[in-house]
């Protein structure tokens, strides 16, 4: 008897490993390039198994000897991705989930009002909100601060004392993932000669990536919020928070 | 909460798990009987 249960649950139990296994390599790959060649060799996957199935030889015999190969082209491809990859092992949950709206609303708060009290000091910043693209490899040309949001901590880092001022701040979350990134310049050619650097940081990050970038200039203290490779201007500390709201409220609701 | 466990990157964990049924059918040679 216990024989014929284990004879049941032994496969459950294996897909279920399986499945952890495929889900996290899926989530660490998300967003970044690697994502790319990840679908790519889920396809050369399903050629391969429909070429046995129907018993198709040569293209069997091609497969087999092109996975041989791009074993050794892929650890040599993502070295630095697997290096990182096993070093952060455990130290995610397996799945982890959405935060609720009112922690939403609170870190939209903390936001805002570091944003507003910047731009009224006259002091520039860059904050960019990672949404569903994750902006791992950003994250990883700055600091690490790993920090819960603050908009004391926000505005001390852009200080103009602070080691950390220079670059972009990014937030994951609940947390400040990193300082002092680099971000992708924008080459819009539509764009004034006049643009500083910060300011084409902002949209080449969201012309790149669905994460919202908040900029505040320098010498006139304008609030400016790049989403999708545009510029929208932000008049007011509440019309900011409606604009963080509708993109971060709303993603959570599509996604729900 | 079980169901923003399931919502949350619900595409992903599907590819997940169609990869994982696959594998398991194919080392153990079911889908190739």
């Amino acid at each position: 008897m216990p024989f014929v249960i284990w004879s049941i649950v032994q496969p459950i139990l294996e897909i279920l490993i399986l499945w952890i296994v495929f889900y996290r390599i899926l989530v660490f790959f998300e967003g970044t390039r690697a994502f790319q060649v990840l679908k790519g060799i889920g396809y050369l996957l399903i050629a391969f198994l429909i070429s046995q199935i129907l018993g198709l030889d040569t293209l069997n015999w091609l497969l087999t000897k092109l996975f041989a190969i791009s074993i050794i082209a892929l650890l040599i491809i993502f070295q630095t991705e697997l290096r990182h990859g096993l070093a952060r092992l455990g130290q995610q949950h397996l799945f982890s989930v959405d935060l609720a709206e009112s922690e939403i609303l609170a870190i939209i708060e903390e936001i805002s009002t570091s944003v507003w009290r910047l731009s009224q000091n006259r002091r520039g910043c860059l904050i960019a909100i990672e949404r569903q693209t994750k902006l791992k490899p950003y994250i990883e040309s700055g600091i690490p601060v790993d920090s819960k949001v603050s908009a004391e901590l926000i505005q001390s880092i852009f200080s103009s004392q602070s080691p950390l001022h220079d670059g972009g701040l990014i937030l994951s979350g609940e947390r400040i993932v990193a300082a002092s990134c680099l971000f992708p310049l924008s080459d819009n050619s539509s764009l004034n000669k006049l643009i500083g650097t910060r300011h084409r940081a902002a949209l080449g990050l969201s012309e790149q990536t669905d994460s919202a970038v908040l900029v505040v200039s320098e010498t006139t203290g304008d609030v400016l919020l790049a989403v999708d490779g545009r510029f929208v201007s932000v008049a007011n500390e509440e019309k900011l928070i409606n604009h963080l709201k509708n993109l971060l409220l709303k993603k959570k609701n599509k996604k729900e | 909460m079980i169901k923003r466990w399931i919502t949350h990157n619900f595409a992903l964990k599907l590819i997940a798990l169609f990869w994982a049924v696959v594998t398991w059918f194919y080392v153990n040679g079911e889908l190739l009987k």
